[in-house]
Protein backbone atom coordinates (compact mmCIF):
# COMPACT_ATOMS: atom_id res chain seq x y z
CA UNK A 1 0.00 0.00 0.00
CA UNK A 2 1.28 3.52 -1.10
CA UNK A 3 1.22 6.38 0.97
CA UNK A 4 -1.25 7.76 -0.66
CA UNK A 5 -3.96 5.43 0.12
CA UNK A 6 -2.40 4.90 4.02
CA UNK A 7 -2.92 8.92 4.03
CA UNK A 8 -6.47 8.85 3.04
CA UNK A 9 -7.11 5.75 5.09
CA UNK A 10 -5.50 7.67 8.18
CA UNK A 11 -8.07 10.54 7.65
CA UNK A 12 -10.71 8.21 7.63
CA UNK A 13 -9.53 7.27 11.36
CA UNK A 14 -7.68 4.36 10.50
CA UNK A 15 -4.45 4.62 13.13
CA UNK A 16 -3.06 1.52 11.81
CA UNK A 17 -2.50 3.35 8.51
CA UNK A 18 -1.24 6.18 10.08
CA UNK A 19 1.25 3.53 12.77
CA UNK A 20 2.39 2.17 8.76
CA UNK A 21 3.49 5.83 7.84
CA UNK A 22 5.58 6.73 11.01
CA UNK A 23 7.39 3.26 10.85
CA UNK A 24 7.78 3.91 7.06
CA UNK A 25 9.41 7.26 7.38
CA UNK A 26 10.78 7.45 11.43
CA UNK A 27 14.36 6.61 10.06
CA UNK A 28 13.97 9.62 7.58
CA UNK A 29 12.44 12.46 10.16
CA UNK A 30 15.16 11.16 12.85
CA UNK A 31 18.31 11.47 10.48
CA UNK A 32 16.87 14.93 8.73
CA UNK A 33 16.37 16.34 12.29
CA UNK A 34 19.63 14.72 13.44
CA UNK A 35 21.40 16.90 10.85
CA UNK A 36 19.79 20.06 12.05
CA UNK A 37 20.53 19.26 15.76
CA UNK A 38 23.32 16.65 15.81
CA UNK A 39 21.56 15.33 19.39
CA UNK A 40 20.49 11.94 19.35
CA UNK A 41 17.66 13.05 22.01
CA UNK A 42 16.59 16.52 20.39
CA UNK A 43 16.32 14.60 17.30
CA UNK A 44 13.95 11.85 18.48
CA UNK A 45 11.89 14.86 20.16
CA UNK A 46 11.97 16.27 17.06
CA UNK A 47 10.85 13.35 14.98
CA UNK A 48 7.90 12.73 17.19
CA UNK A 49 6.72 15.98 17.73
CA UNK A 50 6.90 15.98 13.47
CA UNK A 51 4.80 13.47 13.49
CA UNK A 52 2.48 14.41 15.92
CA UNK A 53 1.50 17.51 13.69
CA UNK A 54 1.52 15.75 10.98
CA UNK A 55 -0.93 14.05 12.37
CA UNK A 56 -2.84 17.40 13.38
CA UNK A 57 -2.68 18.86 10.01
CA UNK A 58 -3.14 15.65 7.94
CA UNK A 59 -6.46 17.35 6.54
CA UNK A 60 -4.35 20.26 5.32
CA UNK A 61 -2.18 17.88 2.95
CA UNK A 62 -3.28 17.97 -0.10
CA UNK A 63 -1.22 15.70 -1.94
CA UNK A 64 0.85 18.55 -4.45
CA UNK A 65 4.09 17.00 -3.05
CA UNK A 66 4.95 13.68 -1.83
CA UNK A 67 3.53 12.60 1.87
CA UNK A 68 7.45 12.12 2.71
CA UNK A 69 8.36 15.09 1.24
CA UNK A 70 5.65 16.73 3.49
CA UNK A 71 6.39 15.10 6.72
CA UNK A 72 10.15 15.92 6.41
CA UNK A 73 9.35 19.59 5.53
CA UNK A 74 7.24 19.33 8.92
CA UNK A 75 10.15 17.30 10.68
CA UNK A 76 13.14 20.27 9.26
CA UNK A 77 11.06 23.30 10.65
CA UNK A 78 10.83 21.50 14.80
CA UNK A 79 14.21 20.82 14.16
CA UNK A 80 14.90 24.50 13.18
CA UNK A 81 12.92 25.55 15.54
CA UNK A 82 14.63 23.97 18.70
CA UNK A 83 17.86 24.56 17.49
CA UNK A 84 16.86 27.99 18.32
CA UNK A 85 15.44 27.14 21.52
CA UNK A 86 17.94 28.50 24.08
CA UNK A 87 17.31 25.16 26.44
CA UNK A 88 18.25 23.09 23.68
CA UNK A 89 21.94 25.25 23.37
CA UNK A 90 22.18 24.34 27.05
CA UNK A 91 21.84 20.69 26.57
CA UNK A 92 24.01 21.06 23.48
CA UNK A 93 26.95 21.55 26.12
CA UNK A 94 26.55 18.30 27.42
CA UNK A 95 26.09 15.72 24.55
CA UNK A 96 28.99 18.03 22.74
CA UNK A 97 31.19 15.75 25.51
CA UNK A 98 29.34 12.49 25.14
CA UNK A 99 29.42 12.66 21.11
CA UNK A 100 33.12 13.56 21.77
CA UNK A 101 33.75 10.39 24.06
CA UNK A 102 31.76 7.99 21.72
CA UNK A 103 34.00 9.37 18.52
CA UNK A 104 37.70 8.81 20.73
CA UNK A 105 35.79 5.08 21.36
CA UNK A 106 35.18 4.43 17.96
CA UNK A 107 38.91 5.81 16.64
CA UNK A 108 40.71 4.28 19.43
CA UNK A 109 39.62 0.53 18.67
CA UNK A 110 42.66 -1.33 17.69
CA UNK A 111 43.00 -2.72 13.41
CA UNK A 112 44.77 -5.68 11.95
CA UNK A 113 45.36 -3.84 8.97
CA UNK A 114 47.00 -0.46 9.71
CA UNK A 115 49.88 0.81 11.64
CA UNK A 116 49.78 2.93 14.90
CA UNK A 117 50.99 5.56 13.45
CA UNK A 118 48.27 5.41 10.60
CA UNK A 119 45.55 4.87 12.84
CA UNK A 120 46.43 8.08 14.82
CA UNK A 121 46.80 10.19 11.19
CA UNK A 122 43.32 8.95 10.60
CA UNK A 123 41.71 9.93 13.79
CA UNK A 124 43.14 13.34 13.88
CA UNK A 125 42.44 13.63 10.10
CA UNK A 126 38.66 12.70 11.13
CA UNK A 127 38.62 14.90 13.83
CA UNK A 128 40.09 17.80 12.33
CA UNK A 129 37.01 17.53 9.68
CA UNK A 130 34.44 17.68 12.02
CA UNK A 131 35.47 20.74 13.94
CA UNK A 132 35.46 22.25 10.41
CA UNK A 133 32.19 20.99 9.75
CA UNK A 134 30.63 21.99 12.99
CA UNK A 135 32.47 25.85 12.38
CA UNK A 136 30.57 25.91 8.62
CA UNK A 137 27.71 28.21 8.77
CA UNK A 138 23.90 26.86 9.60
CA UNK A 139 22.71 26.56 5.92
CA UNK A 140 26.27 25.10 4.29
CA UNK A 141 26.28 22.54 7.30
CA UNK A 142 23.34 21.62 7.28
CA UNK A 143 22.93 21.00 3.54
CA UNK A 144 26.08 19.31 3.99
CA UNK A 145 24.84 17.31 6.78
CA UNK A 146 21.66 15.99 4.70
CA UNK A 147 22.96 15.73 1.81
CA UNK A 148 25.52 13.22 3.05
CA UNK A 149 23.17 10.84 5.52
CA UNK A 150 22.11 8.99 2.64
CA UNK A 151 18.71 9.35 2.35
CA UNK A 152 17.91 12.32 0.68
CA UNK A 153 18.32 13.27 -3.18
CA UNK A 154 18.93 17.32 -4.03
CA UNK A 155 15.85 17.67 -4.96
CA UNK A 156 14.47 16.34 -1.71
CA UNK A 157 16.33 18.39 -0.22
CA UNK A 158 15.55 20.99 -2.37
CA UNK A 159 11.84 20.66 -1.96
CA UNK A 160 12.45 20.37 2.13
CA UNK A 161 14.28 23.71 2.58
CA UNK A 162 11.84 25.26 -0.18
CA UNK A 163 15.15 25.97 -2.21
CA UNK A 164 16.19 24.82 -6.39
CA UNK A 165 18.43 21.81 -6.26
CA UNK A 166 21.12 23.47 -7.70
CA UNK A 167 21.49 25.55 -5.22
CA UNK A 168 21.44 22.39 -3.01
CA UNK A 169 24.51 21.16 -4.82
CA UNK A 170 26.27 24.13 -4.82
CA UNK A 171 26.19 24.53 -1.06
CA UNK A 172 27.41 20.92 -0.67
CA UNK A 173 29.88 22.44 -3.08
CA UNK A 174 30.60 25.32 -1.58
CA UNK A 175 30.55 23.26 2.13
CA UNK A 176 33.24 20.51 1.27
CA UNK A 177 35.67 23.62 -0.25
CA UNK A 178 35.45 25.55 2.93
CA UNK A 179 35.97 22.26 4.86
CA UNK A 180 39.10 21.42 2.90
CA UNK A 181 40.19 25.50 3.59
CA UNK A 182 40.59 24.77 6.96
CA UNK A 183 42.55 21.46 6.61
CA UNK A 184 44.75 22.96 4.47
CA UNK A 185 45.70 25.47 6.91
CA UNK A 186 46.63 22.05 9.12
CA UNK A 187 48.24 20.89 6.21
CA UNK A 188 45.96 18.35 4.91
CA UNK A 189 45.36 19.06 1.74
CA UNK A 190 45.97 20.99 -1.39
CA UNK A 191 42.71 23.29 -2.08
CA UNK A 192 42.63 23.91 -5.55
CA UNK B 1 51.84 13.99 2.64
CA UNK B 2 48.76 16.47 1.36
CA UNK B 3 45.97 14.73 0.10
CA UNK B 4 44.22 14.98 -3.02
CA UNK B 5 41.25 17.10 -3.17
CA UNK B 6 38.93 14.03 -4.79
CA UNK B 7 40.17 12.09 -1.77
CA UNK B 8 39.46 14.49 1.17
CA UNK B 9 36.21 14.72 -0.16
CA UNK B 10 35.93 11.21 0.45
CA UNK B 11 36.47 11.42 3.71
CA UNK B 12 34.76 14.65 4.33
CA UNK B 13 31.52 12.76 3.02
CA UNK B 14 32.18 9.59 5.07
CA UNK B 15 32.46 11.94 8.36
CA UNK B 16 29.25 13.59 7.38
CA UNK B 17 27.72 10.82 7.11
CA UNK B 18 28.43 9.59 10.89
CA UNK B 19 27.31 12.89 12.12
CA UNK B 20 23.44 12.04 10.66
CA UNK B 21 24.20 7.98 11.09
CA UNK B 22 21.59 6.57 13.55
CA UNK B 23 18.03 5.19 14.09
CA UNK B 24 15.29 6.01 16.23
CA UNK B 25 14.47 4.27 19.19
CA UNK B 26 11.94 1.08 18.55
CA UNK B 27 8.91 2.76 20.39
CA UNK B 28 8.63 5.90 18.13
CA UNK B 29 5.81 4.44 16.57
CA UNK B 30 4.42 4.12 20.25
CA UNK B 31 4.93 7.52 21.43
CA UNK B 32 3.58 9.21 18.54
CA UNK B 33 0.22 6.86 18.53
CA UNK B 34 -0.04 7.46 22.36
CA UNK B 35 -0.06 11.17 21.99
CA UNK B 36 -1.93 10.84 18.81
CA UNK B 37 -4.58 9.29 20.96
CA UNK B 38 -4.48 11.71 23.84
CA UNK B 39 -5.53 14.18 21.23
CA UNK B 40 -8.57 12.00 20.12
CA UNK B 41 -8.26 10.59 16.96
CA UNK B 42 -10.70 12.69 14.76
CA UNK B 43 -7.96 15.94 15.93
CA UNK B 44 -7.18 14.95 12.07
CA UNK B 45 -10.13 16.61 11.10
CA UNK B 46 -10.52 19.25 13.52
CA UNK B 47 -12.66 22.39 12.13
CA UNK B 48 -9.82 24.93 11.13
CA UNK B 49 -8.98 27.96 13.95
CA UNK B 50 -10.85 30.33 11.56
CA UNK B 51 -14.27 28.29 11.26
CA UNK B 52 -13.96 28.05 15.16
CA UNK B 53 -14.09 31.92 15.28
CA UNK B 54 -16.81 32.16 12.64
CA UNK B 55 -18.88 29.83 15.28
CA UNK B 56 -18.46 31.84 18.18
CA UNK B 57 -19.17 34.66 16.79
CA UNK B 58 -22.49 33.33 15.13
CA UNK B 59 -23.24 31.94 18.64
CA UNK B 60 -22.57 35.53 20.21
CA UNK B 61 -24.61 37.53 17.92
CA UNK B 62 -27.72 34.93 18.21
CA UNK B 63 -27.36 35.34 22.00
CA UNK B 64 -27.31 39.22 21.53
CA UNK B 65 -30.49 39.01 19.80
CA UNK B 66 -32.40 36.58 21.94
CA UNK B 67 -31.01 39.09 25.13
CA UNK B 68 -32.54 42.05 23.24
CA UNK B 69 -35.81 40.80 21.98
CA UNK B 70 -36.85 39.38 25.15
CA UNK B 71 -35.65 42.79 26.33
CA UNK B 72 -38.29 44.71 24.31
CA UNK B 73 -40.88 42.54 24.23
CA UNK B 74 -41.47 41.57 27.80
CA UNK B 75 -39.36 44.10 30.02
CA UNK B 76 -41.46 43.57 33.42
CA UNK B 77 -41.18 39.87 32.97
CA UNK B 78 -36.99 40.78 33.62
CA UNK B 79 -37.60 42.22 36.87
CA UNK B 80 -40.80 41.22 38.40
CA UNK B 81 -39.67 40.98 41.73
CA UNK B 82 -37.90 44.15 42.42
CA UNK B 83 -41.46 46.03 40.50
CA UNK B 84 -43.46 44.27 43.13
CA UNK B 85 -41.48 45.19 45.95
CA UNK B 86 -41.97 48.27 44.96
CA UNK B 87 -45.97 48.29 44.38
CA UNK B 88 -45.99 46.32 48.00
CA UNK B 89 -44.12 49.28 49.45
CA UNK B 90 -46.50 52.33 48.01
CA UNK B 91 -49.55 50.61 48.65
CA UNK B 92 -48.76 49.74 52.40
CA UNK B 93 -47.37 53.38 53.35
CA UNK B 94 -49.70 55.61 51.44
CA UNK B 95 -52.35 55.54 54.68
CA UNK B 96 -49.87 54.82 57.58
CA UNK B 97 -47.23 57.46 57.07
CA UNK B 98 -49.33 60.50 55.89
CA UNK B 99 -48.39 63.05 58.91
CA UNK B 100 -50.96 64.25 61.20
CA UNK B 101 -50.16 67.73 60.06
CA UNK B 102 -49.25 67.82 56.98
CA UNK B 103 -47.88 70.95 55.20
CA UNK B 104 -50.08 71.35 51.82
CA UNK B 105 -47.26 71.70 48.77
CA UNK B 106 -47.74 72.37 45.71
CA UNK B 107 -47.58 68.83 44.53
CA UNK B 108 -50.58 67.88 46.13
CA UNK B 109 -52.95 68.63 43.18
CA UNK B 110 -50.92 66.74 40.89
CA UNK B 111 -50.40 63.28 43.55
CA UNK B 112 -53.78 62.18 43.28
CA UNK B 113 -53.15 62.12 38.58
CA UNK B 114 -49.98 60.27 39.52
CA UNK B 115 -51.24 57.77 41.82
CA UNK B 116 -54.19 55.97 39.54
CA UNK B 117 -51.13 55.75 36.92
CA UNK B 118 -49.11 53.35 38.95
CA UNK B 119 -52.17 51.57 40.64
CA UNK B 120 -52.86 50.79 36.90
CA UNK B 121 -49.61 49.69 36.51
CA UNK B 122 -49.92 47.22 39.59
CA UNK B 123 -53.11 45.69 38.16
CA UNK B 124 -51.18 45.01 34.78
CA UNK B 125 -48.79 43.28 37.42
CA UNK B 126 -51.44 41.23 38.84
CA UNK B 127 -51.20 38.83 35.36
CA UNK B 128 -47.73 37.98 35.87
CA UNK B 129 -47.23 34.42 37.61
CA UNK B 130 -46.02 34.49 40.84
CA UNK B 131 -42.39 34.37 41.25
CA UNK B 132 -40.43 32.29 43.86
CA UNK B 133 -37.89 35.54 44.51
CA UNK B 134 -41.79 36.77 45.74
CA UNK B 135 -41.15 34.85 48.56
CA UNK B 136 -37.88 36.84 49.87
CA UNK B 137 -39.77 40.17 49.78
CA UNK B 138 -40.14 42.02 53.06
CA UNK B 139 -43.20 42.42 54.55
CA UNK B 140 -44.71 45.65 54.87
CA UNK B 141 -43.40 47.83 57.52
CA UNK B 142 -45.38 49.29 60.14
CA UNK B 143 -44.33 52.91 60.81
CA UNK B 144 -45.98 55.12 63.60
CA UNK B 145 -47.03 58.43 62.20
CA UNK B 146 -45.20 61.38 62.94
CA UNK B 147 -46.76 63.66 65.58
CA UNK B 148 -45.80 67.47 66.27
CA UNK B 149 -46.28 69.44 69.54
CA UNK B 150 -46.24 73.32 69.40
CA UNK B 151 -42.99 74.87 70.57
CA UNK B 152 -42.97 76.72 74.15
CA UNK B 153 -41.13 79.64 73.20
CA UNK B 154 -40.97 82.91 75.26
CA UNK B 155 -42.86 86.37 73.86
CA UNK B 156 -40.45 89.06 73.69
CA UNK B 157 -41.38 92.67 74.67
CA UNK B 158 -40.77 95.42 72.13
CA UNK B 159 -40.37 99.21 73.42
CA UNK B 160 -42.49 100.99 71.21
CA UNK B 161 -40.24 103.74 69.10
CA UNK B 162 -40.18 107.25 69.29
CA UNK B 163 -42.68 109.27 66.53
CA UNK B 164 -41.06 111.41 64.39
CA UNK B 165 -42.60 114.97 63.83
CA UNK B 166 -43.96 115.61 60.85
CA UNK B 167 -41.64 117.65 58.14
CA UNK B 168 -43.17 120.81 56.14
CA UNK B 169 -41.93 120.71 52.44
CA UNK B 170 -42.41 123.38 50.09
CA UNK B 171 -43.00 122.45 46.49
CA UNK B 172 -40.89 122.91 43.54
CA UNK B 173 -41.90 125.67 41.25
CA UNK B 174 -41.99 125.76 37.65
CA UNK B 175 -38.94 126.24 36.94
CA UNK B 176 -37.51 123.12 39.06
CA UNK B 177 -39.89 120.97 36.84
CA UNK B 178 -38.25 121.99 33.65
CA UNK B 179 -34.68 120.80 34.94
Amino acid sequence: MDDAELVARARTGDSDAFGTLVDRHRAAAYRAALAILRSHADAEDAAQDAFVSAFRHLHRFRGDSAFRTWLLTIAWREAINRRRSLGRILRRLVDRRDADEAEELILSMPSTERTPEQLAADRQLRHSIRRAIETLTPTLRDTLLLARSGDFTYDEIGAIVGTPAGTIKWRVSEARRRVRQQLQAQGYADVG
Amino acid sequence: MPMLDDQLDLVIDEVAREMTAGEPHGDLRARVMARVETDGWHGARRLQPSLWHAAFAAAALALIAVVTYRETQSPVRLKPPVEQLRATVRSSERPDTQPATSIPTSRDPVAPAVRPASTSRASKRVAIPPSPLDALAPAPLAVAPITTSDLDTPSIDLTPLDTIPPMAIAPLGDEGDRR
